[in-house]
């Protein structure tokens, strides 16, 4: 084959899931009449943020080699939290989640690098033991916030026509690229990944390292709660159930390696935006919400099986 | 004649393992194979017990001609290989472990008699003198322990009528050692025969009845007991004496480092040494000696019970490689794979980290400024790499060294800590290694050396140190940095 046609396979393979995403956009444009709104694009893009903001954050600890499964129980927790605060003082309903977050995240990081638990096994306590604190912290009540006030900005402006939080969404994206491609911080995370023992021979403290992406995962958790938050104004201990795995779903889709090392979060949003189009497709043609878990589950073993074999191609 | 090898041939890309070689074992005898690493002793043992295949030559067993394809086979016939890492099942008992896949059956189908197990293995154990409970968890024994069991496993279970030993005390005790050579001489009055690969020469002096010494993919010669010699075998081992490349002329200078009552878990004990500016200090030692644990613990990476380190005469605290390297302290571990290279990375970002985080030391990255260090590099220690950006894993293994290196350089280190630096590369690359070595030396920078080949040491080294069960056993320097000397020292018991 020539080099050109080499390149051009490469670029298929690397884009993969980009070109399935433009494909299904075009596939669905023409079947399917009400997928090509702008309404329904926007609202598509509104009903991402929150995943999305969550994904971006998982992505980095998946990098590391680890997996964050504690990201919706401490939706829940944090949303709670929020709403309590933001009845009396709107400053407090936003800092005390992002204080709250650093303490989770680092407890997360804390366990797990300091007693060797596997990631999943530690977050899969903290899933637990965080979804009590919610339902404790209301008595399994929904609570309500105070409605009117700066708090809901994010949630309810919008400017030229879209929603603020999807401008917040794809800053932080930004954001997290940077300093995943551009920042020592970031080399160090694909370094740890990658191979922590050759990592801590050059000097890199793989568990301090492990522990930051295990902060930035759980403040990605409440940045994402202070837009759901925003938008709702209401506090429910319930609602994070299950976002651990819509998230860790978009990474893997999006083609981040469950092996560590390798990763973007520019993938990670074209996994989030995968998921979401598929199952606003599914919701389109009022397919039972029952379906939609069973593609979901379809969806990362298909994505799984392809990592591992795109890691065994590599290796040979 | 129980085993005949005729002109057996095994060749690796690159090198020729085996050579012609011939080797034969009789019924009941005790042959001891020495030389040094990359002889050929144990590939030989591995076309042996079918973990190779031969390229050519014939193997006779009890006169006929036998093809040994696998391990199976090998086993099949009555070989059994026991292995350094031992191949045991940890969570089963002694008794389960001796019987695995011939346990003794019960009366009712599927159960095992348990009874009829302990009793049976009583008297195993009995027969060689081994006063250990049946019941007891493999993990729960010593490794010299454990090592008895899986011999009178491959001779009760699998009727083995040849053990092969690859350096079977060098994690025992000296009284370990007197009791495996009790089950080793019970072998024999059983009339099985056992190869016995060791590098420590004393011990295969008093216990072999015939010895084969290996140098250069050859078996040099055979001699019977009465002709055993420790000096013939030893110049047997190295040939004639390799012409040492000249060296520079080393003068003592300041002293820039310095252990004081370094001690590890079962390992050394006070340990105290000192290197100078510009010196490459040798250390060589058989494994179990402590040389490994030594050097990791220097830069934190193995735990030690006390240590006093001093660089340029200030007491300094190593917990951590990152501790080390902001000393310019530097550790080339020896597995390149495991522990060196970042492998689905770049050249690029192969030999930048250290300088990325302790010489550059910013926020956000440049890489304009990391790519000029990367060809700087490329050009000065002369890596092949197609570019900046090729994947590491599709560079040689020698040109993947050479990166690995470059990383250290770029920190401009002080001392080096190299544990067997060309482990796996050809031969030219093995040479510019060297080159670089002595280079850096002549700039004033010390090393430490640790290598599987003891020629390595010889070729680089100002002084060397032989470690034996954690103490310096002798020290050797300038002119008296011999293979001769080194050899014997190393190999006495």
């Amino acid at each position: 084959m020539s080099q050109e046609g080499n390149k051009f396979t490469n670029i298929l393979r690397e884009q993969s899931q980009l070109i399935i995403l433009i494909l299904l956009i075009v596939i669905f444009s023409i079947t399917t009449p009400n997928f090509r709104t702008t309404g329904n694009f926007v609202n598509l893009l509104k009903q991402v943020t929150v995943i999305g903001v969550i994904s971006c954050g998982m992505t980095l600890v998946v990098i590391t080699g680890c997996l964050d499964l504690s990201v919706g129980s401490v939706f829940s927790l944090l949303n709670v939290v929020s709403i309590s605060f933001q009845k009396s003082n709107n400053f407090l309903g936003i800092v005390m989640p992002l204080v709250l977050a650093i303490i989770i995240g680092f407890l997360n990081g804390f366990v797990i690098t300091k007693f060797k638990v596997n990631s999943i096994i530690a977050t899969l306590g903290s899933l637990s033991f965080y979804s009590g604190m919610a339902l404790l912290y209301t008595k399994g009540a929904i609570i309500a916030g105070v409605t009117g006030t700066w708090y809901g900005f994010i949630g309810r402006s919008r400017l030229l026509g879209i929603p603020i939080h999807v401008y917040v969404f794809f800053i932080i994206a930004i954001i997290y690229q940077i300093l995943l491609n551009n920042t020592t911080l970031g080399r160090k995370i694909k370094y740890v990944g990658t191979n922590t023992s050759a990592a801590e021979i050059a000097g890199i403290r793989s568990n301090r390292i492990r522990t930051i992406a295990f902060i930035i995962s759980s403040v990605s958790v409440a940045i994402a709660v202070l837009i759901y938050s925003s938008r709702m104004t209401t506090g429910s201990p319930v609602t994070g159930v299950g976002f651990e795995f819509d998230a860790i779903t978009a990474v893997v889709i999006g083609g981040t390696s469950l092996a560590g090392g390798k990763g973007s979060i520019f993938k990670t949003i074209i996994g989030v935006l995968l998921l979401a189009i598929i199952i606003n497709i599914l919701t389109l043609y009022n397919i039972p919400y029952a379906f939609q878990n069973i593609v979901k589950g379809f969806l990362i073993i298909i994505a799984i099986i392809v990592d591992i074999r795109v890691r065994k191609r590599i290796e040979n | 004649m129980l085993l005949e090898i005729k002109k057996v041939v095994k060749k690796f890309p690159g090198t020729v393992a085996l050579d012609e070689v011939d080797f034969n074992l009789k019924k009941g005898e005790i042959h001891a194979i020495v030389g040094e690493n990359g002889a050929g002793k144990s590939t030989l043992m591995k076309i042996i017990s079918g973990a190779y295949k031969k390229d050519s030559g014939t193997i006779l067993f009890e006169g006929k001609e036998t093809n040994i394809g696998n391990v199976d086979a090998s086993r099949a016939i009555g070989i059994s290989m026991i292995y350094q890492e031992l191949e045991n099942i940890q969570k089963l008992t002694v008794a389960e472990n001796i019987f695995l896949g011939k346990l003794p059956r019960s009366r009712i189908p599927g159960f095992v008699n348990f009874k009829k197990l302990i009793s049976k293995t009583k008297e195993i154990l009995k027969e060689f003198d081994i006063d250990i409970d049946p019941r007891k968890k493999l993990a729960s024994l010593t490794i010299a322990e454990q090592q008895f069991i899986e011999i009178i496993k491959a001779i009760t279970v699998e009727n083995a009528r040849i053990i092969i030993m690859d350096e079977p005390t060098s994690s025992l005790t000296e009284k370990e050692v007197e009791k495996l050579f009790l089950i080793i001489k019970e072998l024999k009055r059983k009339e099985i025969s056992v190869i016995y690969i060791s590098h420590r020469l004393d011990e295969v002096v008093g216990i072999a009845d015939r010895l084969s010494v290996f140098r250069d993919a050859k078996n040099q010669g055979v001699m019977e007991k009465n002709e055993f010699d420790t000096n013939k075998i030893i110049s047997l081992m190295i040939g004639h004496e390799l012409k040492t490349a000249k060296k520079n002329v080393f003068k003592e200078q300041k002293t820039i480092f310095e252990i004081k009552k370094l001690s590890i878990r079962n390992k050394i004990i006070n340990f105290n040494m000192r290197l100078h500016e510009g010196e490459i200090l040798g250390i060589a030692g058989l494994m179990g000696s402590g040389k490994d644990e030594l050097v990791k613990s220097i830069v934190g990476l193995w735990p030690a019970q006390s240590k006093e380190i001093y660089f340029l005469g200030k007491r300094i605290s190593i917990k951590h490689p990152a501790d080390a390297i902001r000393y310019g302290i530097i550790y080339l571990p020896e597995e390149r794979k495991l522990q060196s290279l970042f492998s689905d990375m770049s050249v690029k970002e192969n030999i930048s980290p250290l300088w990325l985080f302790n010489v550059e030391n910013k926020f956000f990255l440049n890489n304009k400024k990391e790519t000029e260090l990367t060809k700087l590099y490329i050009k000065k220690l002369s890596i092949k790499t197609p570019s900046v950006s090729t994947i590491i894993v599709y560079l040689s293994g020698g040109n993947q060294q050479k990166v690995i290196f470059s990383r250290m350089l770029t920190i401009k280190p002080k001392l080096m800590i190299l544990n067997d630096p060309t482990r796996g590369i050809d031969v030219g690359s093995k040479e510019e290694i060297y080159k670089i070595i002595k280079e850096l030396a002549s700039e004033g920078v010390s090393v430490f050396i640790l290598s599987s080949e003891i020629q390595e040491i010889i070729r680089v080294a100002n002084r060397v140190i032989v470690l034996s069960k954690g103490e310096i056993r002798d020290e050797f320097s300038d002119k008296d940095v011999t293979t001769k000397n080194i050899i014997k020292s190393v190999m006495r018991v």
